[in-house]
């Protein structure tokens, strides 16, 4: 029994009630055999399934910390990517991978494509938001992409709203913060 | 009339082949917008737009490949056993060639013939139902037409291009320009409308005549009244349901994408104009804009599946070999919106369209989440099912997960994860040196066995030490 002990057992985690048991069987006569064995199954088959319950969670552990070792480098993979996209092995490489990680200003004048004077749009302030910092800051047109002429009546726009009250100067307007808000809180990412 | 001799330098020039190189085309637009974009300028391009060179073995030894100047051997014969170039600038100021290599083109359309997949039309694969919509071919001669085709005289033919821009994309810039071209063209435009109204006329007498019995006039040519035109015109104005109609026709312009409700084509009865039902070969030009290509976009000539795959033991196959699937980005990302994982087939990015459960336990290793310890990156098979090419000339490529029945007769496996080698504390604390194998059968519950070893009997330690006590005693 002192082998027994020490050898592997996929029982052995169970506690020592099992073990009572075995001891028992042991001293059995094999005229009662029968009987016990079909005892001995329904302690085993009672026994099983918070073993395999924590072997589940055992595996669980392991994919979680398997998980979490990849999440670091998953980070590297910038770009996203579109159905009917066109990759060759250089598209993969960390190199085009810092290439997507830079946001630039987008190439073309919105105002000039949607044919809109942003002067007039002055008392829309989700569009003077989008063209404002989170600080009420007016946007650089390094980031707006407007070109020059549309650039200044944009600023020029986002100054009328502030003076005309209609337009907090130091952050974006109650209703596009409550609408980030609640964008976030329901998980999308329209903001 | 006397033929122009040619003179030497234009014979030159008429026989270069620098010379037949065509234009680029346009690189593929984004959407305006005013937020930050990421791009690289550097990546591959969703199609081609510029023309692959290659040259001959005998020139390459030289560097010569027609152009103004020989290219370097470092960054074509060096670096590859079948260079393939394209040209950005035949000069610079620089005094040197910028080239580089058109092989990420190249080597896809390879990679994608070896599918062996024809062109279909587009149609929407939708992801309640299994099946993939049926293939139809771009070269049926009933589908195969553009505007100048001379099959468009069946009535039952169908177009994939107009000739005038499709409205619904333009942004209203776009569209004022197109204004003014069609207010410049005017006069011309009238002139068709006279020969509609000629022939609007001509059908309603032929009509008429039907009706009544009455054919004596047939025979007499039409006159035609300026002021019944003018009328006409006036008419016209006022009636948007067959002003749409004309308007669609003698501007050749695509039909729109259909509206969701008639409730709003009555809302907005001033400014809507209903088009004529449309004559574009797929459902999907009608819903985002005819192709800029021929919709097979040169990419694989073959009109049918109908192919048979015949396994050397197995015999006849319905899909052929699987193809392997990289994982490009995997179904659990941490801003991954769409939920769906994203695979490349033959260098084409593919949504994986199969994947119903949000966590799949069962799939391929890698899918689920992103797994950096896979060698080589995550991958998984594919059958790819059907391939089109979309309005805005993207390979759109629909594939189901092989199966194990496709992977069988090649004996193709999906690449299992090692299984963690896993030593019981007891062992570890026990300072026993040999580790039990566990990979044998378990002894039946509740059988006599002292030890519950897993070995068998044969050559476990234990076991043998106790026979040979029982057979002492």
């Amino acid at each position: 029994m002192a082998l027994h002990l020490f050898s592997w057992s996929p029982l052995r985690t169970i506690g020592s009630t099992f073990s009572a048991a075995s001891v028992r069987r042991w001293n059995w006569t094999a005229a009662s055999s029968a009987a016990a064995t079909t005892a001995h199954a329904s302690i085993l088959n009672d026994r099983k399934s918070p073993l395999s319950r924590r072997r589940a969670r055992r595996l669980f552990i392991e994919d979680q910390k398997a998980v979490n070792e990849s999440r670091p480098l998953e980070r590297f993979q910038t770009r996203e990517w579109k159905a009917g996209d066109i990759y060759a092995p250089h598209d993969l490489s960390p190199a085009q991978m810092r290439r997507w990680r830079v946001r630039h200003s987008p190439p073309t004048d919105v105002f000039d494509s949607l044919n809109l004077n942003p002067l007039t749009m002055y008392k829309n302030f989700s569009i003077m938001s989008e063209y404002m910092t989170p600080t009420g800051r007016i946007k650089h047109r390094n980031e707006t992409g407007l070109r020059p002429v549309n650039q200044r009546r944009m600023a020029k726009a986002i100054r009328r709203a502030v003076g005309l009250g209609l337009m907090p100067s130091v952050h974006r307007h109650p209703e596009i913060l409550a609408a980030q808000i609640q964008s976030r809180s329901e998980g999308g990412s329209t903001y | 009339m006397v033929r122009v001799s040619l003179s030497p330098t234009a014979n030159l020039l008429r026989n270069s082949r620098l010379f037949a190189l065509p234009q680029a085309l346009t690189p593929p637009q984004e959407q305006p917008t005013s937020r930050t974009v990421t791009e690289s300028d550097s990546a591959t391009l969703p199609h081609p737009i510029r023309a692959a060179i290659v040259t001959p073995a005998s020139s390459l030894l030289k560097g010569d490949w027609g152009l103004k100047r020989p290219l370097p051997a470092k960054t074509t014969s060096a670096r590859s056993s079948r260079p393939v170039v394209r040209l950005n600038a035949l000069d610079t100021f620089e005094h040197t060639t910028d080239f580089e290599s058109a092989a990420d083109h190249t080597v896809t359309l390879e990679k994608f013939q070896e599918l062996h997949l024809p062109m279909s039309l587009p149609e929407k694969v939708s992801y309640s139902s299994s099946q993939a919509p049926r293939h139809s071919s771009p070269f049926e001669t009933r589908l195969d037409n553009t505007e100048t085709s001379a099959g468009l005289d069946d009535p039952a033919a169908k177009k994939f291009r107009h000739s005038g821009p499709y409205l619904a994309s333009q942004t209203e810039a776009e569209f004022q320009a197109y204004l003014k071209t069609v207010r410049r063209n005017k006069p011309k435009i009238m002139e068709k409308l006279r020969e509609y109204f000629i022939a609007k006329r001509t059908t309603e007498r032929r009509k008429q005549a039907q009706d009544s019995g009455n054919f004596e006039e047939i025979d007499t040519p039409f006159e035609f009244v300026e002021e019944e035109f003018q009328a006409y015109v006036k008419s016209l104005r006022a009636d948007s349901i067959s002003l749409g109609a004309v308007i669609f026709q003698i501007l050749d312009l695509p039909p729109p994408p259909a509206i969701p409700s008639d409730m709003i084509a009555h809302m907005v009865r001033q400014t809507y104009f209903h088009p004529p039902a449309p004559k574009l070969s797929s459902d999907e030009y009608v819903a985002s804009g005819p192709p800029k290509t021929h919709p097979s976009a040169g990419l694989s000539y073959t009109r049918s599946h109908a192919l048979l795959y015949n396994h050397p033991r197995f015999g006849p196959q319905t899909y052929q070999r699987p193809v392997e699937a990289r994982v490009l980005r995997p179904k659990g990302r941490f801003k991954n919106k769409g939920g769906k994982a994203v695979g490349g087939v033959a260098g084409i990015v593919v949504e994986d369209i199969n994947a119903m459960a949000f966590n799949e336990h069962e799939g391929p290793a890698g899918i689920d989440q992103f797994d950096a310890a896979i060698p080589g990156g995550a991958k998984y098979w594919v059958n790819p099912v059907r391939a089109s090419v979309n309005s805005h000339g993207r390979i759109d490529l629909a594939s189901y997960r092989a199966t194990v029945n496709t992977r069988a007769p090649y004996g193709i496996t999906e690449y299992q994860k090692p299984k963690p080698k896993h030593v019981s504390r007891v062992i570890s604390q026990s300072g026993q040196r040999q580790v039990p194998r566990l990979d044998r059968a378990r002894p039946l519950p509740g059988t006599f066995s002292a030890s519950e070893d897993l070995g068998s009997p044969a050559d476990n330690p234990e076991t043998l030490a106790r026979d040979l006590m029982k057979s002492l005693t």
